[in-house]
């Protein structure tokens, strides 16, 4: 259960309200309102029952004593029986107050609906979780995008002595490498040149490089592989953790593709060192797409947009208007529809309204529109 | 208490007749459901809260059949009583 909103009414606007709707004064308003739920509260504790017309009935119910276990310790205590007061509204009432749901009756499932709908469970929070991470506030954005220049260097001391043992072949393949860096340069700067989203991308990846190509000029004997791969691994639990957008992800896998061949063309790496350098890159890229909010807005499409805003809760919309019609293939659901059009399944009732069609009647070949939704 | 006792009760309070009490208590039954109906709550010291929440869909499942429904989302009217009206129970 969900709250609908924070507004609370209190005793003086009660009254106010009721005395405009009255027409009485508002001296005898707020006697008859106070004593209007006086009475109630007195007489559920006195009599145990009040029937109130119009409204429902309020009544007393004893619980039982029940086991429950304590949080913190984990110590079985028992919850004493006590008597609560329960309040059941007139249906007319229930009615009344469920009315812009009224139009939805209970679905048969079958299991194939079931799985579907477990499966979009996940997703959605999935999707939850990838907000959770773009929302990070501009500054934290900043301290997250230097991570990927400051870990080579705090790793350089515990990785030495692995260096020191291949000194001898870290050296022999330097100047190879210095190609590739120009190699990687140039592909950097086509890179670049592809637009906003791979110009704020790459910039990381090129420092990641040079923080590396530096030790092995000194001779200190850093080898290439075992910086990244020690660099590969944090990014990538950051990697698994955050959904990309699909844009970027097809941005650097294409970008990467090219690195990947200028190296193993030149074939002074084994494949494992490309691929261990590939996938550098892209954790770099993962880690900073997931720090930099603004690069996923880029990247996701206009109805994504739309998400963030439609996302809390049902009876907040309002329709304007229609985005566009669609027609129903097979398989296809109102909850889908909703999280294809404002990435939440639970704005579902909205395309049922918008349509006025029975839910459990619709079949392939049929149209419907896919209203506008504008927070009330 | 039945709806004519609780009617006499509130007439012998606010010195109405009961037919009286009756049509005010339906102008403020309406004004809560206005004010309900605009997706507010209504908070009264030493009563207790009187809010609609919406229950989101779920799946149920019979367990005698298994057949599994899906029940779709309602609004439903609360009511949660104050801590002081707790107290009072005790």
């Amino acid at each position: 259960m969900t709250r609908l909103m924070d507004n609370k009414i209190n005793f003086q606007q009660l009254v106010e309200q009721f005395a405009k709707a009255s027409g009485m004064s508002r001296n005898w308003s707020e006697q008859f309102v106070k004593s209007f739920f006086d009475i109630i509260s007195e007489k559920v504790i006195e009599e145990g029952l009040v029937k109130v017309k119009g409204l429902g009935t309020f009544k007393l119910v004893a619980t039982e004593n029940r086991e429950s276990v304590n949080v913190n310790t984990g110590e079985r205590i028992v919850i004493e029986g006590h008597q609560k007061i329960n309040f059941i509204p007139e249906s007319e009432l229930k009615e009344f107050i469920n009315q812009p749901f009224s139009a939805f009756e209970t679905i048969q499932l079958n299991d194939e609906q079931v799985e579907e709908l477990a499966r979009m469970d996940d997703e959605s929070s999935n999707s939850a979780k990838e907000e959770a991470a773009t929302s990070v506030s501009s500054d934290s954005a900043e301290q997250t995008e230097v991570k990927p220049v400051t870990k080579p260097v705090v790793l350089v001391g515990p990785l030495l002595p692995a260096g020191g043992a291949r000194n001898g072949e870290a050296h022999h393949i330097h100047p190879a490498f210095r190609f590739i860096g120009k190699v990687l340069v140039w592909v950097l700067s086509v890179a670049l040149a592809l637009g906003v989203v791979a110009y704020a991308v790459w910039p990381a990846l090129f420092v990641v490089l040079f923080k590396d190509v530096e030790p092995n000029r000194d001779g200190s004997g850093m080898s290439y592989t075992s910086q990244f791969e020690f660099e590969v691994q944090p990014a990538d639990t950051i990697n698994a953790d955050t959904v990309i957008a699909d844009t970027v992800i097809a941005d650097t896998v294409v970008a990467d593709t090219v690195v990947a061949d200028t190296i193993t063309e030149i074939g002074s790496f084994d494949i494992s060192e490309t691929e261990s350098l590939a996938s550098a890159e892209q954790a770099a890229v993962a880690d900073r797409t997931a720090s930099s909010g603004t690069l996923v807005l880029l990247a996701s499409d206009e109805m994504r947009d739309l998400s963030e805003i439609t996302a809390a809760d049902t009876v907040n919309y309002l329709i304007v208007g229609e985005l566009e019609k669609y027609v129903i293939g097979n398989g296809d659901t109102f909850t889908k529809l909703a999280l294809k059009y404002y990435g939440s399944k639970k704005l579902w009732p909205y395309i049922a309204k918008c349509n006025n069609v029975d839910v459990n009647k619709l079949k392939a070949g049929d149209v419907v529109s896919i209203p506008i939704l504008v927070n009330r | 208490m039945n709806n004519k006792q609780f009617l006499t009760q509130l007439s012998g309070k606010c010195s109405i007749d009961d037919s009286q009490a009756s049509e005010h208590v339906q102008t403020l039954v309406k004004v809560l459901q206005q004010i309900w109906h605009d997706g507010d709550a209504v908070s009264l010291s030493g009563f207790g809260v009187l809010e609609v929440r919406k229950k989101n869909e779920r799946i149920s499942v019979n367990p005698t059949t298994g057949i599994r429904m899906l029940v779709p989302p309602k609004l439903v009217l609360t009511f949660k009583p104050s801590s002081i009206l707790k107290e009072k129970l005790k």
